[in-house]
């Protein structure tokens, strides 16, 4: 009776609770590799002087943002943006590749293998379920932050401002891939969220134009990128709406509960 | 068509095609402004088709890969119900047809996507079909479609999705931001130019542009389209060791997974050592020159460059309406060759040009400069911009002797005191304004601020007046320019009253 209410516990030979058929210390190892990894890789590439090939970017894009300095051909030259706008760099670096895929790994750990088993359970699942998606996508991101408080002379180095951008926009990543897991379950959904994420960041030029971007951009770019104020609030919305639904399926996918 | 196609589902064959055709489709249809009412600025020349043609299929490697290790896992892996190995039949055949089926539908998928492109292009510029651009392009798919079948086969499992979508991503990442491209040290530029890892690996800048008269390389496509072959087979072969070997565990997976990466590998690296140069540039050609009327400055290039001919002489014939008529004949004059394809191939040469092209330039005599328009060299860099090209003709058609100890004081001095100061203040600005000019005449360009650090009301006036009032200001004043003869007092008067 009381084996129950613990987690792992056996009760005759069964294993039970949230736990029981998914890989936990595998989850706990990726969560660990989600808050080192992006350290090391942005302190290696910020320490990079020129091209090293330890600091190439995972992608290399631009976005046309609105410029009023840009300058301003007729239709006898074919340019990068069209009128009136001006392109500025959107790199996504290995450091948030990492974060984003350790995560992503992470959540697939944690997708069980008996999941009709765990419907008679769903009530008791769902509360584990809420702490272990809020662990894995808070616990590198607070990590990180906190590895990019500057100290207590001066401003924040290059490190960590990459680190920082790093770390927000794989939140954002981890967040899709987290949504389309929960949707999908394991298989299909990271194949969901890992297409929302690629969507996320080709579709930023559509992002400009209507005000809002899910990606944050180094502050000192020019011309400044619309819509980055209001980056947390779209990012906190975002990261609550999937662990919600992460939540209410267990983990397990919506569709799983068709069968 | 289900026949035809079989064991390849249809279903999943159509989705899959349509994917692989999409990016190219997308890309082809957007960069060559296919549907536009007038194409003509979009339309790029035939070098750049074939540049695209080699670059355009990255997207379409990782959807091929990804569809070989959906069709395979299912239906041939040991772990299947629906198609085991010990089914009677040639294994080759059971292995091989579905390999070089998929490997079709993905070059041909490409070469659909690309379509567009190739016609649009063929329609503007009259050039002929780039077939071995294509070649290049369609290669990489059949390939990639192989390797993920054979993952397919060996995990049994869909998760090979997985690493069927990731190697070939690896594999491109790798090539695009890893392998980076050469210049040639000096002045020659080798006819057949490109790394030799271009042939092995899916995608690689080589560090040429779109030069008029490139070609590619018939043996780097022979070259890859063996690799290509090479891997088909170690596919299939990975496939059968993973049939017939197959037990409980996981002592049977070294032998194919050895086979499908391995043999791929040295083939490549056996590829890159042969090195076949990926392009071939211009032959030796007959320039097309045009000459300016009133200055000595005339523009040349290759006869299949004419869009950049058009653009240089616009922005010439900007550039020469500064100088009053018959200002500057004394002067030799200026050649402005336009691209890479005049870099010689060899020390011996002085132009990538025939007999009759060489000496048609002689004949026009004067200081030859070649401006960079598509592959950046040592020697073009030199001028890349506008600006560098009119800072060349300043010096060569501006001859104010008189100023030149200002020259080298117009970033110090406080005030403008003489007309040698005077005269080095305009002609600092004189290469920037008349880009700037030159730009608007195409319909761009905004504003400048200006050069030096004098202040005061004669440089005042001077750096707010605009573009077309500076122009008026020079042409009006340039043989007192050139002679320091003019005073701050007499700008002020000259420019003064006209605000």
């Amino acid at each position: 009776m009381g084996g129950r209410h613990r987690r792992g516990s056996k009760r005759g030979g069964i294993s039970v609770g949230w736990l029981a058929g998914r890989n936990p210390w595998a989850a706990l190892a990726f969560i660990a590799l989600a808050a080192a990894v992006p350290f090391l890789l942005a302190s290696v590439s910020a320490s990079a002087t020129g091209g090293e090939i330890y600091a190439r970017p995972a992608y290399y894009g631009y976005v046309c943002l609105p410029d009023p300095h840009a300058v301003v051909f007729n239709d006898a030259v074919h340019t990068q943006c069209p009128q009136g706008k001006s392109a500025v760099p959107s790199v996504v670096p290995m450091a948030e590749l990492a974060y984003a895929a350790f995560s992503a790994c992470a959540l697939v750990m944690l997708a069980p293998l008996m999941p009709t088993w765990e419907r008679l359970n769903l009530a008791r699942v769902r509360w584990r379920a809420l702490a272990a998606g809020t662990g894995v996508l808070m616990l590198p991101f607070l990590f990180s932050l906190l590895l990019t408080i500057p100290s207590s002379h001066g401003d924040p180095t290059t490190a960590q401002s990459l680190l920082r951008l790093a770390a927000c926009n794989g939140l954002v990543d981890a967040s899709l891939v987290m949504l389309g897991i929960a949707l999908l379950g394991r298989f299909y959904g990271l194949g969901l969220g890992v297409g929302l994420a690629v969507i996320n960041i080709a579709s930023q030029g559509m992002q400009v134009g209507m005000g809002l971007t899910l990606r944050l951009y180094p502050e000192d770019i020019k011309p400044p990128v619309p819509g980055q104020g209001i980056w947390p609030a779209i990012a906190a919305v975002l990261t609550v709406f999937a662990v919600l639904l992460w939540t209410v399926t267990g983990g397990r996918g919506m569709i799983m509960d068709k069968k | 068509m289900a026949r035809l196609l079989n064991p390849l589902s249809p279903l999943s064959s159509l989705v899959f095609f349509l994917s692989m055709m999409a990016y190219p489709a997308a890309l082809s249809v957007r960069n060559y402004g296919v549907g536009r009412s007038d194409a003509s600025p979009w339309v790029l020349t035939d070098a750049a088709l074939q540049l695209d043609l080699t670059w355009m299929h990255l997207m379409t490697d990782v959807i091929a890969c990804m569809f070989g290790a959906w069709s395979a896992w299912k239906a041939c892996s040991p772990r299947s119900m629906v198609a085991p190995p010990w089914i009677g039949g040639s294994a080759v055949r059971r292995y091989g047809v579905p390999v070089l089926k998929g490997a079709a539908l993905g070059s041909l998928a490409y070469a659909a996507g690309c379509l567009p492109a190739i016609v649009q292009t063929l329609r503007f510029t009259g050039g002929s079909v780039p077939v071995g651009a294509l070649l290049m392009g369609m290669a990489v798919p059949a390939a990639m479609f192989a390797l993920g079948y054979a993952l397919g086969a060996i995990m049994g499992s869909r998760w090979s999705l997985v690493p069927a979508t990731l190697l070939p991503a690896a594999l491109c990442w790798g090539s695009v931001f890893l392998l980076m491209p050469r210049t040639p040290k000096g002045d020659v530029f080798p006819r057949a130019w490109g790394s030799p890892l271009a042939a092995a690996m899916p995608v690689m800048d080589t560090g040429i542009g779109a030069e008029p008269g490139l070609s590619i390389n018939p043996s780097a496509v022979t070259a890859r389209w063996v690799l290509v072959v090479v891997v088909l087979a170690a596919s299939t072969a990975a496939c059968i060791l993973t049939a017939h070997r197959w037990r409980p565990g996981l002592s049977w997976i070294v032998a194919p997974l050895a086979v499908l990466l391995l043999v791929p590998t040295a083939a490549g690296g056996l590829v890159a050592m042969s090195g076949p140069a990926e392009w071939r540039r211009s032959a030796p050609f007959t320039p097309v020159c045009k000459s300016i009327d009133g200055v000595p400055l005339s523009v040349c290039a290759h006869p299949d460059d004419g869009a950049h001919l058009r653009r240089y002489m616009r922005y010439m014939r900007s550039a020469a309406s500064w100088f009053p008529k018959d200002s500057v004949e004394d002067s030799s004059g200026l050649v402005l060759l336009l691209g890479n394809a005049f870099t010689p191939t060899t020390h011996g040469q002085a132009w990538n040009l025939t007999d009759q092209g060489l000496t048609e330039l002689q004949h026009l005599g004067g200081k030859k400069i070649q401006v960079m328009t598509d592959t950046v060299t040592e020697r073009t860099g030199r001028y890349s911009d506008l600006a560098d090209v009119t800072q060349a003709i300043v010096k060569e058609f501006v001859h104010a002797d008189c100023a030149a100890t200002a020259l080298e004081n117009v970033y110090k001095q406080r005030t403008l005191d003489d007309g040698a100061s005077v005269s080095a203040f305009v002609l600092e600005q004189l290469p920037q304004r008349m880009s700037e000019t030159a730009y608007e005449a195409l319909g761009g360009g905004n504003g400048s601020s200006g050069m030096g650090s004098a202040r005061g009301p004669a440089a005042d006036l001077l750096n707010d007046a605009t573009d077309e009032e500076f122009h008026a200001y020079v042409r009006r004043n340039l043989s007192e320019i050139e002679r320091c003869a003019v005073t701050p007092s007499n700008v002020i008067d000259d420019l003064g009253k006209s605000h």
